[in-house]
């Protein structure tokens, strides 16, 4: 009888620990001002309610749009709320419709799936919503009522990334790329734009089949070794940072082998500056979003857009550069 | 007669390693640069942490339970040993604290599964979740870099050619063979898994034994975080990813069984040298990742299989 009650003490302070930090997070992401109606940017009188709904917060891409976002709404006088979807259809669907029901005038989201999202982003549209996708798209966005996209262009950084290497091998060597989760969408568009590139260079070699190692550096670490210790690599071509520093450790500072990766995250610029990779390819995660806020607002207030395609370029950062992107 | 009968015992019983050497030899004939010193080298590192972590595992699993938080936890301890070891306190500071932190979730695994009578699963499925939470929030989501020089060095230097990382885990192979074949703790924690309530009425503290073996793979869970964000020189809080699987797949190849009572260190040993070899020969020869799963997968169902079998071929 005594477990059982103790039991039930625990559940309930779980329960309001729950609820506590659910309503400080409300709290956190509405900038200047406790009371919608004291922010007056807006013509009517009161801030406008944006949510935007990340794929995921685990990584430093994605913190990136989180600090942008909430440093552009808080320039622009916004109440933004933002939440994950932590890499869910289901989860991202039942947040938009949430959102839709909440009053909320506009959604930004990344869909965790392009056709999968595509139905949810139509009925937010809708029930008149303005609907921005940001980092990627959905499938045909221009006929589900989505109003803009502001994203980068995966295909494109697999192609600046592979030219870079390209140009750095003198247009031939032995090469091996590492490849993010098989089905994940923004990867299999990196391996487009390499595949894109090396099209043009017959003399440049894929000795081994691109291995999967999931965004992780243990990982992406481990399968270097093991390569390092039977082939002759001249460079090794990654879809993101984090693998690129795992295959930097296994190489080793100025090893002399070419390595790239993707994303412009801090472990990759620690890794540039201390010469165990060669340079990554920014994707400016925080521009895309704050120009989609920006968007947003814009539309709002009755403006239009320029164009509803905003691109933010990738750059190519190395050991030349990376000081300016710290 | 009784020669073949007494071969057919030893080889059952030796199974498993039978199977490592086959492998590699097959590995070296396909790929002779697999046999080099630096790959064997490679494979001890590669090997190291995983067997840290599926020692301690085998602690929890000869006592009848099972633990599916280690890889949230050795994430959790790694970014906490990044954050401390970034210069401004010497080595030891991170190291005790990560473990100290490993020991803290072992303990809750241990009381929720020995004094709340909940099963290992679920108690251990709650941890892994919130600590992989709790590893996410003290990192804000990000790899924590900046780690000190020194701190590198530990997974990147040697002794006489013998890899950092591969002592730890001979130093550990050592203390929990010894604890688990020549103490008394040690056969209690096999008594516990062998049979519970007979332990328990023989006078064992079976709840005590049963929360320490939790315990200690947390502990070695907190270790392992340590030495990992010292390899990958980040804290990242998306590691370690499965790699509960992982030991739990060394410890049942190595012939510990999953009903509890039984398991023989060398045989983890084994077993976790088979995992990394299998990693490390497919890599060398080039075999897709979505291969490598499925071999990974077979070689654990076959192990299974032969521990069934060889188990109710003795009754």
């Amino acid at each position: 009888m005594k477990k059982k009650k103790f039991l039930a003490m625990l559940l309930a302070c779980v329960m309001t620990l729950a609820v506590l930090t659910g309503c400080s997070n409300k709290s956190e992401t509405t900038p200047a001002g406790n009371a919608p109606a004291s922010n007056d940017t807006s013509s009517d009188g009161g801030a406008y309610k944006i949510a935007l709904i990340q794929q995921h917060q685990t990584n430093a891409f994605q913190i990136a749009v989180t600090e942008a976002a909430e440093a552009k709404a808080a320039e622009l006088g916004v109440e933004l709320k933002i939440l994950s979807a932590d890499q869910d259809a289901a989860t991202q669907i039942s947040q938009i419709e949430q959102c839709v029901t909440e009053g909320y005038q506009a959604i930004l989201f990344e869909p965790v799936d392009p056709d999968g999202l595509r139905d949810a982003a139509k009925n937010a549209a809708d029930a008149g919503v303005v609907v921005i996708n940001i980092i990627s798209a959905c499938t045909d966005w221009e006929n589900a009522g989505i109003s803009a996209v502001s994203y980068g262009n995966n295909v494109k950084a697999g192609e600046t990334e592979m030219q870079q290497v390209a140009d750095l091998l003198g247009g031939k060597g032995n090469i091996a790329i590492l490849t993010g989760p098989s089905a994940d969408a923004g990867g299999l568009q990196r391996m487009e734009g390499y595949e894109n590139i090396l099209a043009n260079y017959p003399d440049i070699v894929q000795v081994v089949s691109p291995a999967d190692c999931a965004w992780d550096t243990a990982q992406a670490q481990a399968t270097v070794e093991s390569w390092l210790s039977a082939y002759d690599l001249d460079a090794i071509v990654c879809e993101n940072d984090g693998m690129a520093v795992g295959a930097g450790n296994a190489a080793g500072a100025n090893s002399g082998i070419i390595i790239s990766g993707v994303d412009g995250t801090p472990d990759g610029f620690e890794a540039i500056k201390d010469g165990r990779i060669t340079g990554t390819v920014s994707q400016n995660g925080g521009a895309m979003a704050a120009n989609g806020i920006e968007a947003a607002v814009t539309l709002l207030s009755g403006g239009t857009l320029e164009t509803n395609v905003l691109v933010t370029d990738n750059t190519w950062i190395d050991a030349s550069n990376v000081g300016d992107y710290e | 007669m009784k020669e073949t009968k007494r071969t057919k015992t030893l080889i059952s019983e030796y199974f498993i390693f039978v199977i490592f050497i086959a492998l590699v030899i097959v590995l070296t004939c396909l790929k002779p640069s697999f046999i080099q010193p630096g790959n064997l080298v490679n494979i001890l590192k590669q090997a190291s942490i995983n067997g840290i972590l599926a020692f301690g595992m085998m602690f929890v699993i000869i006592a009848g339970g099972f633990d599916m938080s280690v890889g949230s936890t050795v994430a959790f301890t790694g970014v906490l040993a990044a954050m401390l070891g970034q210069g401004q306190y010497p080595l030891i500071v991170p190291l005790i604290v990560a473990m100290l932190a490993g020991l803290a979730v072992g303990v809750v695994n241990g009381v929720g599964v020995a004094v709340g009578d909940l099963p290992p699963f679920i108690m251990t499925l709650g941890t892994m979740t919130a600590v992989r939470g709790l590893a996410l929030l003290i990192s804000n989501g990000k790899p924590i870099i900046g780690i000190s020089a020194e701190y590198k060095a530990i997974a990147a230097s040697s002794i006489f050619g013998i890899p950092m990382l591969a002592i730890f885990l001979v130093i550990i192979i050592a203390i929990c063979s010894f604890v688990l074949a020549k103490t008394v703790y040690g056969r209690r924690v096999y008594a516990c898994g062998g049979n519970l309530l007979a332990a328990r009425v023989s006078g064992i503290n079976t709840t005590k034994i049963r929360i320490s073996t939790f315990a200690i793979a947390g502990l070695l869970a907190g270790l392992s975080g340590f030495l990992m964000t010292s390899r990958v020189t980040i804290g990242q809080p998306n590691a370690a990813e499965s790699y509960e699987m992982d030991a739990i797949t060394a410890c049942v190849v190595g012939g510990v069984s999953m009903s509890g009572g039984v398991g023989k260190p060398w045989g983890v040993v084994v077993g976790c040298l088979l995992i990394t070899v299998i990693a490390n020969g497919l890599d060398i020869m080039g075999v897709s990742s979505h291969w490598q799963r499925i071999v990974k997968g077979a070689i654990i169902v076959l192990a299974v299989l032969l521990d069934i079998k060889g188990k109710s071929k003795k009754h």
